[in-house]
């Protein structure tokens, strides 16, 4: 199947189609010279804050830099560690920013903001990135933001029609996805019933269920049903992404990313090590290096990765200082991520941190910047102004700079 | 059509009663206008209404039948206000108004509904309710009114404008608001009522919050009124200039009039501004009176409202038109919260074995991705997956012919047109369409 033909078949009806061009043209979507060219996002989230210093900013031979070694990459000059050696062959495709900067050392906090863009306040919700990608593509028969393992963060003003299609367990979603196919019939028998009612209150909402009850009873017969039955996979590539959570979570994005899907969100936690540090990112590492590997040449031989931007982040980096029980604690002053894909640059390094990896000393960024390089990669205009529904407008991006070296 | 209109009028003018009143204050509204208002519905749909507005669920068909028989509808009301139930469920959607569904700041959200609830039960004055949240001190578990400050810690004059004054200065925390009044230097002042406030992390999950009057040494803060405090216990004073301003009592009679009616005068109820009149300001003035001649007695205005021709409007129109809607010429649809959902479920279908499960199923249907604002508690909200996995559970079918199905889910008998689509159905099939139905689903 060639590109075009699938994104026209996914791209929904003719109407959502025209629906879709005619909102770019009122608003002015994508800005003239942009070049954005990703269409899908996979965010590998790192929950509890994975260690810069023992993952992509490693400092081996200085006093905090622990047993955690240092490996050379497939991309020139850029050093990574040792627990990682199958992503490190793959460097080339990904680039580091080593120099991100928050100020929320707090795990809700730090995962608000990471989700969103901006710092949490209660009672002011602002919209995940999965959420603003839903808004941002093209109308669909299928979710098109799913989460994987975790409830995912919400859509607030953007609205409900952009909430996550959270499966925090695949085989019970795949099997409520098939019970819900089995009762289409009744379903169109309740739609029936409803009739009556719906034609006596001509009210938005209900037509927005009964749009959701249609789609649901077509959703049994659509590819994002099928990509959720991992057993379809030939076991020799199934293979590859090993039978780890995490591992199955990474089969299942590609295959939902392949089925239309726009933005997937696999959790993985345990990177909350205060005590026992290096064992523990030994650990973590060695479960997400091959999947993540193979969803990396998985996406590439499919010809996605150049419209998928894969990235990969926690909600903080950790201390330098290592602690009394071996362990690293919350440093929201130095995070690191990792992104690639999408027609963003891979193999570069953006900014950088001193010594021990205790301060930015170079080109330091906050995570708006960081949205902001993600959207612009997408087409989207930053500085673009949605209107919340608390009444005034507010940008994506809390105001964020797109990280030039990443996207030229 | 508009005789009766200026009938209605001219009874409500010239009553016993020197005030027009809330239906004689529509009536002058539509007469001006010219707007034809739905007739009212019967009593079925109004025990219907009235019990999910009051007690959270729908009728139980015993209850249907007894009401049918019988339908003194200002007996009904006191009889809803009485039942435990009501002082339960309005702690429920007030906790989800101040506090959502999430837990930030080891905030215990259970403790503000208990306090809450005892609060609605021994029918407290609801000024003094909002003082005591306003100005709360103390340890979570012990002071269940100190989790609405501690959850909304970050910015808690945001959060007290919007629900105590309708005032929103979300915007002016950056700048000046753009098409209000308020500045960011209003914005700042306010802010400054809560820098003294203090908040502790204790054992178990707990904390404590107080003011620290070492903290209290900078410049005074300064109402929206241009009030400043006296004492140096800055959100009492703060708790009594919101409680006696007018934005107050126009809020709380308009918050109340959201609730039953699904829409505000002021709509969305926590935006009075300069932009966003309110669509019949003398119902407005009337209410907020009102609450101020009650001493903001919560069950005296909901007897007040409810007694209304106005609550009584039939939900069915023939097309859509927000003017219409703005005049309340018919009834909104308001979706059930998840609370609602449930109670209906066990009480429609005598599940009441189900009812340990009620948690699961709130959490289910609220789901992290809601961890967010449900200030205004009657935005439809669901997703595709709330609505898959609720044609997933298959309700339990109760005995009964289908008139009774129909009556114990719908509180009606089935029409012609249903008799013939569930002619041959199995039960469950037939409980199933109705307990997934819009007409189950909303409040109409």
């Amino acid at each position: 199947m060639s590109c075009c033909t699938r994104r026209t078949f996914l791209g929904g009806s003719l109407g959502g189609f025209f629906a879709y061009a005619l909102r770019h043209r009122e608003e002015g979507l994508f800005a003239q010279e942009s070049t954005g060219r990703a269409r899908r996002c996979v965010v590998l989230w790192m929950d509890g804050g994975p260690s810069h210093v023992d993952t992509f900013d490693p400092k081996p031979g200085e006093e905090t830099g622990g047993p955690t070694k240092a490996i050379e990459t497939a991309a020139r000059g850029v050093r990574i560690a040792a627990w990682l050696p199958q992503i490190a062959r793959r460097m080339n495709r990904l680039s580091i920013v080593r120099s991100i900067s928050s100020k929320e050392g707090d795990h809700l906090r730090g995962q608000y903001l990471f989700h969103t863009g901006y710092p949490l306040v209660e009672g002011f919700a602002r919209p995940a990135l999965g959420a603003m990608i839903s808004k941002e593509t093209p109308e669909a028969r299928i979710p098109k933001y799913v989460s994987l393992g975790a409830a995912g963060f919400g859509p607030a003003f953007l609205g409900a029609s952009h909430a996550p299609f959270s499966i925090e367990d695949l085989p019970q979603a795949l099997d409520s996805l098939r019970a819900v196919g089995r009762k289409k019939e009744r379903i169109k028998f309740l739609r029936t019933l409803d009739d009556d009612f719906d034609r006596a209150h001509p009210a938005e909402v209900l037509a927005g269920r009964e749009e959701m009850l249609r789609k649901i009873e077509e959703l049994s017969d659509t590819p994002f049903v099928r990509a959720l039955d991992l057993d379809t996979e030939p076991s020799r590539d199934r293979e590859r992404y090993g039978t780890s959570t995490f591992g199955r979570r990474c089969l299942a994005a590609r295959r939902l990313l392949e089925s239309g899907v726009r933005f997937v969100e696999i959790h993985q936690d345990g990177w909350d090590t205060h005590v026992d540090n290096f064992a523990k990112v030994g650990e973590v590492c060695g479960l997400i290096d091959a999947p993540w590997a193979a969803l990396m040449d998985d996406l590439a031989a499919k010809g996605l990765l150049d419209e998928t931007i894969v990235l990969w982040m926690g909600e903080f980096g950790r201390t330098p200082t290592i602690n009394a029980r071996n362990g690293r604690d919350h440093y929201p002053r130095v995070t690191c991520a990792v992104l690639g894909g999408g027609g963003l640059q891979g193999g570069r390094v953006v900014g950088e941190t001193d010594r021990l990896g205790a301060n930015v000393v170079k080109d330091q960024v906050g995570v708006p910047d960081l949205f902001a390089t993600l959207v612009q990669a997408f087409g989207v205009d930053p500085k673009r102004r949605f209107r919340t529904e608390f009444g005034g407008t507010a940008t994506l991006t809390d105001n964020g700079t797109p990280i030039k070296s990443l996207l030229q | 059509m508009i005789s009766r209109t200026s009938l209605v009028l001219a009874l409500a003018l010239c009553g016993g009663a020197a005030e027009p009143g809330i239906d004689g204050l529509l009536a002058r509204k539509w007469e001006e206008t010219g707007v034809r208002p739905a007739p009212l519905c019967d009593d079925a749909e109004f025990l219907r209404r009235a019990s999910l507005d009051l007690i959270g669920r729908v009728p139980r068909i015993d209850e249907l039948k007894a009401f049918l028989a019988k339908p003194d509808r200002a007996a009904k009301i006191d009889e809803l206000l009485a039942s435990p139930d009501f002082p339960r469920f309005w702690s429920e959607t007030w906790t989800a108004m101040l506090n959502g569904y999430a837990s930030a700041f080891n905030s215990q959200r259970d403790g503000l509904r208990f306090w809450l609830e005892k609060k609605f039960r021994d029918n407290a004055p609801f000024d003094k309710i909002a003082a005591e949240l306003v100005a709360a001190s103390g340890i979570s578990s012990v002071e269940g009114s100190v989790n609405f400050i501690l959850h909304n810690s970050v910015d808690p004059a945001i959060k007290i404008s919007r629900t105590f004054l309708g005032i929103r200065l979300d915007c002016a925390r950056c700048h000046d608001h753009p098409f209000d009044r308020w500045t960011q230097k209003d914005y700042e002042e306010m802010a400054r009522f809560f820098v003294p406030l203090q908040k502790e992390d204790l054992p178990a999950g707990n904390s404590r919050v107080r003011d620290n009057p070492d903290r209290a040494g900078g410049p005074k803060p300064r109402f929206l009124t241009g009030a400043q405090p006296v004492t140096s216990r800055w959100r009492e004073d703060l708790a009594y200039f919101i409680t006696t301003s007018k934005p107050f009592s126009r809020t709380f009679a308009n918050r109340l009039w959201y609730h039953f009616m699904g829409r505000g005068i002021v709509d969305p109820p926590d935006d009075f501004s300069l932009k966003n009149k309110p669509s019949v300001p003398a119902l407005l003035d009337f209410l907020a009176e009102e609450a101020v001649r009650t001493n903001f007695d919560v069950r005296a205005m909901i007897r007040k409202i409810c007694a209304s021709d106005a609550y009584r409007r039939s939900s069915r129109h023939d097309a859509r038109d927000p003017r219409l809607e703005a005049l309340f010429a018919y009834r909104m649809l308001k979706p059930m919260t998840p609370e609602q959902l449930f109670d209906s479920l066990v009480a429609a279908l005598d599940a009441g074995e189900f009812r340990k499960r009620r948690d699961s199923f709130i959490r289910t249907f609220v789901g992290r991705s809601f961890g967010e604002d449900f200030s205004n508690v009657w935005r439809y909200r669901e997703t595709v997956q709330d609505v898959m996995t609720k044609l997933t559970l298959d309700p339990k079918t109760p005995d009964g012919s289908l008139d009774e199905l129909y009556l114990r889910l719908l509180s009606r008998a089935p029409n012609a047109r249903e008799r013939d689509l569930c002619r041959g159905r199995a039960p469950a099939e037939i409980v199933f369409a109705l307990a997934n139905s819009n007409e189950f689903f909303f409040n109409h």
